[in-house]
């Protein structure tokens, strides 16, 4: 029981963690956190169009509306010049709007509520179990797992793709390279991440794991590999920290995760601008 | 690497930036392209490398489309156009300018890092190789870009703003480069603003202010009246 959690825990971390490293690099940390909200009416409609709770038809169905929403927001700013931070606002709110109100509307009294959707219940995971050959595992384990493997096979496959088109897309473009794809590579990979993830851990963590350890990771390194690999340490290290956190206080799992990711940026950032005050010193 | 450039226009919106611009550059030439502010002179550089579409008009590099020709084609982007403070060291960036020499994989050989560090030796910021770029000066981080495109080992390099913000020794040492470059045979050119450097710097002049307000050799077509003619248009505007 205990050790589903936790490894659905770290299964969520790693793919957001890696992801989220090229999402604060491309300064596209809000579009992170706007399409973990934004996928809320495709996982409603997925779930009215085929009638049931298929982690399969609600990941195509919220994959989707991720693309969507990237899409509306680069029309917006791009076509229309709406400013991008109010574009991503406009969009995200007006779509997890919309899915409140397929809820309330058309399943209200089914299993699939806003509250765990914004803050997900990891301690229920073990309970809902299926069965594959043998073994019993928790629903919630496959599709995560699916998504590991994809969402690290291309970054690892393509990664010097994304590399470049993040770091300059002007000489990135230049040499032929297809900017606009890539971007929408990553942000299709955030919307499924997304979607796997958030029915175990809700939306609120899947935001702290895109953003905080990747923050934290960056302060280290002075190169893009070591910070993908730091982010993927402090991601694991922010779940275990947190599950401790959790059985020692009897308090929400999720949160206490969350917290423990937030206590690492805190102890990163101390260490690193004290580290460059005494270097200052010196010299 | 001969450029023809035939009547292109480029558009953003409503907003017509470059307006029907033809010239030929021949093989070896080192050509500045100067005008006012909002002339169109990056934009001109982008429509040519195909990063913004073209509105009309087609560019040819020996005769054939970009898409045959891009791996021989560099582009040194301007400084303030990315982050300095990505997590890359200048070797990094520099190796940068080998994907076009890839295959899909675009994993780096041997052959890569020996000339990324000869480009970085010719720039002569080999001693930092390892250093993380965001500990760079302005100049620095102009002879990282220019490093990059000589990795690149293109046959036409176009550059915007090489010049800017940069330190008396950087400027020098760009100048002696891009210098080297046209006796090996290449073609340069160069978005410049200090109208006082061209002369010295330039072999070939592109006075531009949205259209072609005149093309050839320095000695030519550096005069004050088409100077004056150029900037003219700007204060008309204002």
């Amino acid at each position: 029981m205990k050790y589903e959690i936790i490894l659905t825990a770290i299964l969520v971390a790693l793919p957001c963690s890696m992801l989220g490293c090229f999402l604060i690099l491309r300064k596209m940390v809000m579009l992170g956190d706007a399409i973990s909200h934004a996928v809320l009416p495709g996982i409603v409609i997925a779930y009215l169009v085929f009638d049931s709770r298929d982690p399969w038809m609600m990941l195509w169905g919220a994959g989707c509306t991720g693309v969507l929403t990237t899409l509306c927001i680069e029309i917006l700013h791009k076509r229309f010049n709406v400013q991008e931070d109010a574009a991503i606002g406009v969009v995200f709110t007006f779509l997890f709007a919309l899915g409140v109100i397929l809820i309330s509307v058309f399943a209200h009294n089914i299993d699939l509520d806003q509250d765990c959707v914004l803050y997900g219940e990891i301690v229920y995971v073990p309970l809902h179990r299926m069965d594959i050959g043998v073994l019993s595992v928790p629903v919630a384990l496959p599709p995560l797992i699916l998504v590991n493997a994809i969402v690290f096979f291309i970054l690892i496959v393509f990664y010097p793709y994304f590399k470049l088109s993040t770091f300059d897309s002007a000489f990135a473009a230049g040499v032929g390279m297809s900017v606009g794809l890539w971007n929408y590579v990553l942000m299709s990979l955030v919307s499924f991440t997304t979607v796997a993830a958030f029915e175990s851990v809700g939306a609120i963590l899947v935001i702290a794991f895109l953003v905080v350890p990747a923050a934290s990771a960056y302060l280290w390194s002075k190169q893009l590999k070591t910070m993908c690999l730091l982010s993927l340490g402090f991601a694991i290290a922010s779940v275990c920290i947190g599950y401790m956190i959790a059985q020692q206080w009897d308090v929400s799992i999720s949160a206490s995760i969350a917290m423990g990711s937030g206590i690492l940026f805190g102890i990163s950032f101390v260490i690193h601008t004290s580290g460059k005050v005494i270097v200052r010193n010196k010299q | 690497m001969q450029l023809d450039v035939s009547h292109i226009s480029i558009q953003y919106q409503d907003n017509v930036v470059v307006d029907d611009v033809s010239f030929q550059l021949a093989p070896a030439s080192l050509a500045a392209i100067v005008g006012p502010n909002g002339a169109g002179k990056s934009s001109l550089l982008k429509g040519i490398l195909g990063i913004h579409p073209l509105k009309k008009g087609n560019v040819y590099f020996n005769g054939q489309t970009l898409s045959s020709v891009r791996p021989h084609i560099a582009y040194v982007p301007q400084r303030e156009s990315v982050d300095w403070d990505f997590p890359a060291t200048v070797l990094d960036v520099v190796l940068m300018g080998r994907y076009p020499h890839l295959n899909w994989w675009k994993r780096y050989r041997s052959i890569d890092f020996n000339i990324a560090r000869k480009s970085l030796e010719q720039v002569n910021l080999i001693d930092l190789a390892d250093r993380q770029i965001a500990q760079l000066s302005g100049g620095q981080q102009q002879r990282v870009f220019l490093a990059r495109a000589l990795a690149q080992e293109a046959s036409i390099y176009f550059m915007d703003e090489p010049f800017a913000g940069v330190d008396a020794a950087t400027e020098k040492n760009i100048v002696s480069v891009l210098k080297e470059l046209q006796a090996g045979g290449k073609s340069i050119m160069v978005v410049h603003h200090d109208l006082q450097t061209i002369r010295s710097y330039f072999s070939s002049i592109l006075l531009l202010n949205k259209k072609v307000i005149a093309f050839g050799p320095t000695d030519e077509v550096f005069t004050p009246e088409r100077i004056q003619q150029t900037y003219q248009r700007e204060s008309l505007l204002l």
